[in-house]
């Protein structure tokens, strides 16, 4: 099981700001006062059961409870929170009231070992919420150098079994047809795409088989189709215009300004005497 | 002063912590948060970084 020390304010920082989005910093005030954490092994998923209706108007209407506790559970109670549509806040890189009695791998010290992110809402995620929360747990999983067994939901390793739900909803259709933690291995076997802002080089190319445009007709086609229409086009013209025959070009079909019957190519060879500069100098 | 294993359990005897019966009075609004963060890193803002 791999193990990293505790880590520092900074390093859960960083960790949070690898995501791309907003990052709160709000170290709460009883941070360090019962003492170190202990190495860190995985990451905790929790919801704060708080449902998104409750003050409708907050990105994380649960910040000082999860900062500072409350009676009876006076602490930080999460290393992290992540807010319905903004931000990722981070509390504290110290022992936080998370886990209560617990057993994951082994592993009977919840608090002690494992980060807490306690995501807004009752598992009626946003899709701020799905696009940001597997990739904070993949950036600290990377962090700690653990497999993606290693963040459970809090309903996995809370004892007795059964006792938390949270997190639920992350199974089925996640986000884009995917649960939860397949968008966690994801992340973890694509780690550049753990910033949401990522962008690959072969994104940034127009993509010739997939990306549409309008043609004049209002049509949605891709830019291969409008080639290859455009290019049979050209080729009908060239045959037409190569079936004209010398006759035609040379042949008396014109009448000109004089009212007389000309060729196309005395026209032409008149209007082309009459554009060409003279080789004369002028006269005064 | 370092807590044992055990006692870093105690304080949440009964399982784990739920907001669900958070009063309206617990619940902050978004100034209250500005005003209590040390530090925002926004990647979308020119100046992506505000103190306070």
């Amino acid at each position: 099981m791999a193990t990293t020390g505790p880590l520092t304010w900074d390093r859960l920082v960083a960790i949070a700001r690898r995501v791309g989005v907003k990052v709160v910093e709000a170290p709460s005030s009883h941070r360090g006062k019962l003492g170190s954490m202990g190495s860190v092994v995985g990451v905790t998923c929790h919801h704060t059961g708080t449902a998104n209706s409750a003050k409708s108007t907050s990105d994380y209407p649960d910040f000082n409870v999860v900062k500072e506790g409350r009676t009876g559970l006076v602490n930080s109670l999460s290393a992290y929170g992540i807010g319905r549509n903004e931000a990722i806040y981070v509390f504290s890189e110290f022992l936080s009231w998370h886990a209560g009695a617990w057993n994951w791998k082994g592993v009977t010290d919840g608090n002690g070992h494992f980060l807490g992110i306690e995501c807004a809402g009752v598992s009626d995620f946003t899709d701020f919420q799905r696009k940001v929360y597997p990739r904070l747990v993949a950036a600290i999983l990377l962090e700690i150098k653990a497999p993606v067994e290693m963040a459970p939901r809090h309903a996995d390793g809370a004892v007795p079994k059964g006792r938390k739900t949270d997190i639920s909803n992350h199974t089925g259709n996640f986000w884009q047809g995917h649960d939860f933690y397949w968008w966690v291995s994801y992340y973890l076997a694509n780690p550049a795409e753990i910033n949401i802002n990522y962008v690959s080089e072969d994104d940034t190319d127009m993509d010739l088989n997939r990306d549409t445009f309008k043609n004049v007709n209002g049509d949605s086609i891709t830019l291969p189709t409008y080639l290859n229409a455009l290019e049979a086009k050209v080729d009908k013209l060239t045959k037409l215009l190569a079936a004209v025959p010398d006759a035609v070009v040379n042949g008396p079909v014109l009448v000109n300004g004089f009212g007389d019957t000309v060729s196309v190519g005395a026209v032409l060879n008149a209007v082309e005497t009459k554009v060409t500069p003279s080789k004369e100098a002028p006269t005064v | 002063m370092d807590l044992t294993p055990a006692q870093r359990v105690q304080p949440d005897p009964e399982g784990g912590w739920t907001a669900a019966d958070l009063t309206e009075d617990e619940l902050v609004d978004d100034h209250f948060i500005s005003s209590n963060a040390v530090r925002i890193y926004d990647p979308l803002l020119p100046q992506n970084e505000k103190l306070y």
